[in-house]
């Protein structure tokens, strides 16, 4: 290895070429400072999944997820309820999807476990998707950008909806005031980071961390 | 690009996020056995292609992947109504109700 003491930095961030422009490898990559960052993407990293089928018509399944829980289901299209340690997202009519940040997903399958009898399914698919919360005052002009969803007009805080972000399927989530949860096949998610980035890149992108 | 009300998320979507899956209430036979060549034919092969109104099956892919059914003009692209599987259509062309 030659000595780096004696490497001249200098010399990259110089433009000696005259008019020509130089560009490292990794130019693309420089983002605005954090403080000017409009949009800011955080990855909620190993949070557990739950997908919950059942008939919205028994009692008793009701009954026993808001026991398991302490939450109830959110029995309206597009809602979704929260507590302390869990969000419940409406999916379909049957189907609801279980998010518990600080919770391990065998923990909540079990809980669950105990408290539903008779025709029911509860899987954990933690591993095949991931949680993005975005967020900045620039969010919504990004998700107006990504979305084929009218985000700006028909997207109140506690809305969940199904839809499409770029080319990915994702469910997304108002969670509070400019705060959205966006939930990612795991084989999209490489992919709707860097349609994020590149959406993002006129107001800067600012990740936070963990 | 069609707008399309889905009867299970009760929103109008954009047609990206559906799939067509061809013409709606087709009865698979009870008894499949005792039907002839041509009519087992008819059953798997042979659709509807009315111009004017038609009844059609939509998946909500991208949504809440539920199935449902759309009454459409395939003439004017206008879409009258959207229900769920098992109901029956409120719009039906003259020649089916005669």
């Amino acid at each position: 290895m030659s000595n780096l003491t004696t490497f001249d930095f200098s010399a990259r961030a110089e433009n000696t070429q005259g008019a020509t422009r130089r560009e490292t490898p990794l130019h693309h990559i420089i983002h605005p400072n954090a403080e000017m960052a409009k949009v800011a993407f955080n990855e909620v990293a190993f949070c557990a999944q739950l997908t919950l089928r059942g008939n919205p018509d028994n009692a008793d399944f009701l009954a026993g997820v808001e026991k398991a829980l302490g939450v109830a289901l959110p029995l309206t299209p597009l809602t979704s309820h929260a507590s302390d340690s869990y969000y419940v997202f409406w999916i379909g009519p049957n189907e609801w999807l279980i998010l518990a940040p600080n919770l391990a997903p065998a923990a909540v399958e079990a809980s669950l476990r105990a408290e539903l009898t008779g025709h029911f399914a509860v899987v954990d698919v933690s591993g095949g998707q991931t949680l993005m919360t975005l967020s900045g005052e620039a969010v919504r002009e990004v998700l107006q950008k990504s979305c084929g969803y009218d985000v700006e007009a028909c997207f109140p805080v506690g809305k969940v909806v199904t839809t499409h972000f770029g080319k990915a399927t994702v469910v997304l989530h108002h969670q509070i005031e400019g705060t959205y949860l966006m939930v990612v096949r795991r084989s999209f998610a490489d992919y709707v980071w860097r349609w994020l980035e590149d959406a993002s890149a006129e107001f800067g992108l600012m990740v936070k961390g963990a | 690009m069609l707008h399309l009300f889905c009867p299970y998320c009760q929103e109008l979507r954009e047609e990206d996020e559906f799939h067509y899956r061809g013409q709606a209430h087709i009865v698979r036979p009870k008894d499949p056995e005792s039907l002839s060549d041509k009519e087992w034919g008819d059953y798997l092969f042979f659709r509807h292609n009315p111009k004017g109104i038609h009844h059609e099956m939509w998946y909500h892919v991208s949504g809440c992947r539920r199935f449902f059914n759309v009454t459409r003009n395939t003439v004017t692209y206008d879409i009258y109504e959207t229900y769920k599987i098992g109901e029956t259509p409120a719009v039906t062309a003259k020649e089916e109700t005669e």
